[in-house]
């Protein structure tokens, strides 16, 4: 033992020059290598795990805001839709509304205006009816050429008029 | 000293650290010397890591976080409460043989050296020795990750639970038999780190030598090569060494501490296990 120590030079000040030479690095190393540089790895870990979490969550975003704005889209078309609907719907009604209305307005009038056509008809026929009496007598004092008191006149003329009565109502009818 | 020249070339191996020389009652040793540079280097590295680290890495950062990702992981994965006390060591152990071992594979590192006359002898002490290749190096590593192990046995299982799982086999009428074994185990841990560390970087000092001396251009660039495979290597087997014993010691050997074993552990125990073996 002793002459291997002696032959690999073994010695205490060697041993103890070594010994501070580590403990010196150890403290060097620790405090200027190791610690910033696994303080840096840590942090980049701790970065990189929090970018992955932000591109899930910005992912997640903007899966969500597609699907939002799908839904806007279609609750819009949706909408528009409804609307075209309804409003085709009131244009519909209008129009019917207003043919109804057009059609009651036109068969008013025509009524009225038959109702006017016949009572005018019934007017004329009644004033023809007193001219063709004066014309009458005016023709038949002519005719006769004698006078006839006032009496026998109107009887005349009333049995004139009855006889002619049927034929002017069954004329007029025809008209 | 034994010196293997020969009439054409000088090649200089020693087995020891030589000194170069006195400050004092202090004998400045070349493998003192490769050991200074490299921790240089790697504080330089620290300062540079202190400024100029960013969230978003360099090429030259990421490059300095390789081995705390990888490390940290391992580590991370065995003691997942434990990690950030028990990871700065294994790192330091790791960088630091890694740069020491490296050290040695720099031009001018064994070959630029002092003249000196010894035993009538001439002789070239080289001025700077790669530190792996001087046992008190290795030794002082060994016993680091000695005192790393045992003081991490006795704040997992408390001193009593220390002492016990170290002295009392299990099944307890094995202890005659099984602790002179277990005790053995445990020192002769601190020789095989040491021993192992110093010998592949020694003997790849030597066969670079060598290389150097026998052959010319390509032969021993191929060498050199290697190195840096062994280099990396013996490194990584240092610090993952080392892990596996702060395993081994936090995890406790046999039954009755169940309360401190996560489900996990027992397979880490495992792997542990058959690594510490070899």
């Amino acid at each position: 033992m002793e002459a291997l120590i002696q032959e690999f030079d073994v010695n205490l000040v060697s041993l103890v020059f070594q010994l501070i030479n580590f403990l010196l690095l150890l403290y060097l190393l620790n405090r200027f290598l190791f610690k910033p540089l696994l303080a840096r790895m840590d942090e980049r870990s701790s970065k990189i795990e929090k970018g992955l979490e932000d591109a899930e969550a910005a992912a997640r975003d903007r899966e969500l805001a597609r699907a939002e704005r799908e839904a806007a889209v279609s609750e819009a078309r949706k909408e528009a839709n409804e609307m075209i609907a309804r409003a085709n719907k009131i244009a519909e009604d209008t129009r019917n509304e207003i043919l109804t209305e057009a059609r009651t307005e036109a068969e008013k009038v025509t009524t009225r205006a038959r109702e006017e056509i016949v009572a005018e008809k019934d007017r004329a026929m009644a004033e023809i009816r007193g001219q063709v009496a004066d014309l009458a007598l005016a023709a038949a004092g002519k005719l006769i050429r004698h006078e006839m008191d006032d009496k026998a006149q109107k009887r005349l003329v009333e049995e004139f008029l009855a006889e002619v009565k049927p034929a002017g109502s069954s004329k007029s009818a025809r008209s | 000293m034994p010196h293997f020249a020969t009439e054409e070339s000088l090649i200089h191996v020693a087995i020891k650290a030589e000194p170069l020389f006195h400050l004092g009652p202090i004998t400045v040793t070349n493998s003192m010397v490769g050991t200074l540079i490299a921790t240089v280097i790697l504080a330089s590295l620290a300062f540079w890591a202190s400024r100029n680290s960013a969230v978003v890495p360099g090429r030259f950062q990421s490059f300095l976080e390789f081995p705390l990702e990888f490390l940290g992981g391992i580590v991370r994965s065995q003691h997942p409460t434990r990690w950030s006390a028990i990871l700065p060591p294994i790192l330091t152990i790791f960088l630091l043989v890694l740069v020491a071992n490296y050290v040695g594979l720099l031009p001018g590192v064994g070959t630029i050296g002092l003249h000196v006359v010894e035993d009538g002898h001439e002789a070239v002490v080289p001025i700077i020795r790669p530190a792996s290749a001087d046992l008190n190096f290795t030794l002082t590593l060994a016993l680091v990750a000695f005192v790393l192990f045992v003081s991490w046995g006795v704040r997992a299982n408390g001193v009593r639970g220390y002492l016990k799982e170290t002295f009392v086999a299990n099944p307890p009428y094995m202890t005659p038999l099984m602790t002179p074994i277990h005790i053995v185990s445990e020192l002769s841990r601190i020789i095989s780190l040491s021993m192992r560390l110093f010998g592949n970087v020694f003997a790849g000092e030597i066969l670079l030598a060598v290389m150097l001396a026998l052959t010319f251009a390509i032969v021993p660039t191929v060498f050199l090569g290697l190195e840096m495979i062994f280099g990396a290597v013996q490194a990584l087997v240092f610090a993952l060494l080392t892990l596996t014993y702060i395993t081994l010691a936090t995890a406790g050997h046999g039954g009755g501490h169940d309360e401190e074993h996560e489900p996990g552990e027992h397979d880490a125990d495992d792997v542990a296990l058959r690594a510490g073996a070899h």
